[in-house]
């Protein structure tokens, strides 16, 4: 890479998101408890959350194995949530790493290098934190929809959708 | 000529949480689906196998089926 893509590399915004999934061990009540343990962490890296999922028990693609101190646990289920966050010039994601890495509650994470906008296409299932945030978006999300010529496709999933929700 | 999906419904990031998305190019087997059968311009082919990657990771999608 040359000395210029470095440079333009260096003044870009450190927007990361980390996904992970909570033990399906821990009850339903304790769940906002690790949400905010993960922020803890999060806050301490001096990071400023844009938007989060809150955990929601799920079934994995395919069970995943843990160790409890030389036996193994399986687990088929889990709860599957995301936090989108920024990062500062003195963060440094390598501390988050570590700390998803020890937390004992956390089944698996992944964190990736992302951009502010949302990313998903269907929108059902981000929740945000901020509630202007939601406005914003979903009026941006509108805005699209009235442009671009409606598919086939597009209008059978919108039915299927419609008559999901009635049933 | 069919086109690109992602062109035509203006996404410039494929996320790997969209599972109901990542499923249309995943043949029954659950594996990622060619260029020459997705369509998809090359860009955002390489960002789909990229999400489809994260996403089995997650247990979001399977790595094998059937």
């Amino acid at each position: 890479m040359s000395k210029k893509a470095k440079v333009a590399r260096n003044n870009e915004e450190k927007i990361y998101e980390v996904g992970y999934h909570v033990l399906s061990s821990v009850s339903e009540e304790n769940i906002p408890g690790e949400v905010e343990k993960i922020k803890a962490f999060l806050t301490k890296e001096k990071a400023i959350i844009i938007s989060e999922q809150i955990p929601k028990l799920r079934p994995l693609a395919y069970s995943i194995k843990k160790a409890f101190g030389g036996t193994y646990k399986v687990f088929d289920k889990a709860y599957f949530g995301f936090i989108k966050f920024e990062l500062g010039e003195e963060g440094d994601v390598r501390n988050i790493d570590l700390s998803m890495k020890n937390n004992e509650s956390v089944l698996r994470y992944l964190i990736i290098k992302t951009v502010r906008e949302n990313t998903m296409y269907s929108p059902k299932i981000t929740i945000f934190s901020d509630k202007d945030a939601k406005i914003k978006t979903l009026k941006v999300e509108k805005t699209e929809n009235d442009v671009k010529p409606a598919s086939i496709e597009e209008i059978d999933k919108s039915i299927d959708a419609l008559v999901a929700e009635e049933a | 000529m069919k086109q690109c999906f992602f062109s035509q419904n203006n996404i410039k990031y494929v996320d790997y949480k969209d599972i109901e998305l990542l499923k249309k190019f995943l043949n029954p087997h659950a594996r990622v689906q060619g260029k020459k059968k997705t369509n998809v311009k090359a860009r955002s082919q390489r960002q789909l196998s990229e999400a489809i990657k994260r996403s089995r990771f997650m247990a979001l999608l399977p790595f094998v089926a059937r």
